[in-house]
């Protein structure tokens, strides 16, 4: 997905959704439950009001609860549904769900999914895991449901975004010599990861395959349209660099067609240069450089600013058990009446709000704030 | 001498480290003046809020400046023994 035009890439959000984000787009939203949401690429695709959209992420929610909220969703395929403490069950987007507004919900464990976009980003058709089975993920297939997976009759997938299984099953071609723990020569196995459950590959079970042994859980990859990530900072360029924890970022960031990254300053590629290693993502991959100071609010932003839990508080007040209407209300009245970010950010959360969730350079956080508990 | 590396790789540490904030010094020294003729005009509730960041910043900036300042003092007197003990 490497970009060749590497002029132009700064733009408002605005530019950027007009010019990537389509109704129907399947878009994968970076960060990871209240850290680094791309709010405003978000609250963007609010106020044009793009609809039909298919959402994709490794552990959300507050962008896909908006998206749901405003009723813009119409697939949704994610790893967590909920928004912390706050609201453990993300309210809109089981409205959504129940009221047949999202028509599809997928679900993969956090690492099966992670390793999805591994696969996409390195370009392999599948990757291994094993955490998935034995639960439900594997039995339910709501896109096969949906008749959304296999090939047409001219031999294309049916959705560029779906492939053809949810999950392949197999036996272990290695014969469990990978698991552990392990018999060595030398002593006993000293690797704290241990597979349990298949405690010195003794496996007998015959499920998904068959025959006795390990199975191994294949899992296609996640090549998604669009990717919005946010980051601490971008060099004109396009170099980005990603403070604090990183989560599934990085992977996602890479696994789709079109990169797009929102941030809170645009610097000079000298600033960028000087520690190489600390940067994540390539200049020729990035396609679109947002810059929106605290357009992450109220998700946290390491070394900049802390999440706000006051928001998360007001929002269960105000949403939770209401009818769809009301929901729908609560997000045209915050975010899609207003011009832009800065808008939202300044007129509707305020300036002394915004500054009270500064984080301490001694920590990279607000040590002062109210939490969830 | 290979007792002595350690030290000399934490100082080496300390200046491989320092590159990036040279860069930022300077960047910000250079769009100072700029920033500071743009306060004009601003509401109190904006300027309460420059107000606590710039005072935090220099109080980092101090702390810094002091570290530094002593280490250059100390390194002085090493140099000093090196040279004409």
């Amino acid at each position: 997905m490497a970009n060749d035009n590497l002029k132009n890439k700064v733009m408002t959000a605005k530019e950027a959704v007009e010019r990537f984000i389509k109704p129907g787009t399947h878009i994968a939203f970076g960060g990871f439950t209240i850290l680094r949401r791309p709010m405003t690429i978000a609250r963007e695709i609010v106020r044009q009001g793009i609809k039909d959209l298919f959402v994709t992420m490794n552990g959300g929610t507050l962008v896909e609860e908006m998206l749901a909220g405003a009723g813009l969703i119409k697939w949704l395929e994610t790893t967590y549904l909920g928004l912390e403490g706050g609201m453990p069950v993300a309210y809109a987007i089981r409205q959504a769900i129940e009221s047949g507004e999202i028509e599809l919900i997928e679900d993969y464990s956090n690492w099966s999914f992670a390793q999805r976009t591994l696969a996409g980003r390195l370009g392999l058709p599948f990757m291994p895991c094993l955490g998935d089975i034995g639960s439900d993920l594997i039995e339910y297939d709501t896109f096969k449901k949906g008749g959304l997976r296999g090939k047409r009759e001219d031999g294309e997938f049916i959705h560029p975004g779906i492939p053809p299984k949810k999950y392949e099953i197999i036996d272990d071609p290695f014969e469990g010599f990978g698991l552990r723990p392990k018999r060595f020569k030398n002593g006993e196995d000293s690797c704290v990861n241990k597979t349990n459950a298949y405690r010195d590959g003794k496996i007998k079970s015959t499920k998904y395959t068959g025959k006795e042994g390990v199975k191994v859980a294949l899992v296609p990859p996640l090549m998604p349209e669009v990717c919005v990530v946010r980051a601490q900072r971008v060099a004109l360029d396009g170099t980005v660099r990603i403070e604090g924890l990183i989560g599934p970022d990085l992977d996602q960031s890479l696994c789709g067609r079109i990169l797009i990254v929102e941030c809170e300053r645009i610097c000079p590629p000298e600033e960028l240069r000087a520690v190489p290693e600390h940067n994540q993502i390539a200049a020729h991959f990035v396609h679109a450089i947002v810059e929106q100071p605290f357009g992450a609010y109220p998700s946290a932003v390491p070394n900049y600013y802390d999440y706000d839990y006051s928001w998360f508080r007001n929002y269960v007040k105000e949403v939770n058990h209401q009818p769809k209407e009301k929901v729908r209300e609560f997000w045209e009245k915050h975010v899609k009446e207003t011009k832009d970010d800065w808008d939202y950010l300044y007129n509707k959360v305020g300036i002394k709000k915004l500054f009270s969730l500064r984080t301490d350079p001694k920590y990279h956080y607000n040590p002062n704030l109210d939490r969830f508990n | 001498m290979q007792r002595l590396m350690n030290y000399i790789w934490l100082l080496n540490a300390c200046a491989n480290s320092l590159l990036e904030p040279n860069i930022l010094l300077k960047e910000a020294l250079e769009k100072t003046d700029n920033f500071t003729r743009e306060l004009k005009g601003l509401k109190e509730e904006e300027k309460e809020c420059l107000v606590k960041e710039i005072e935090n910043v220099i109080s980092y900036l101090r702390e810094n400046r002091n570290y530094m300042e002593s280490l250059e003092e100390r390194l002085k007197r090493a140099l000093f023994t090196l040279q004409e003990g």
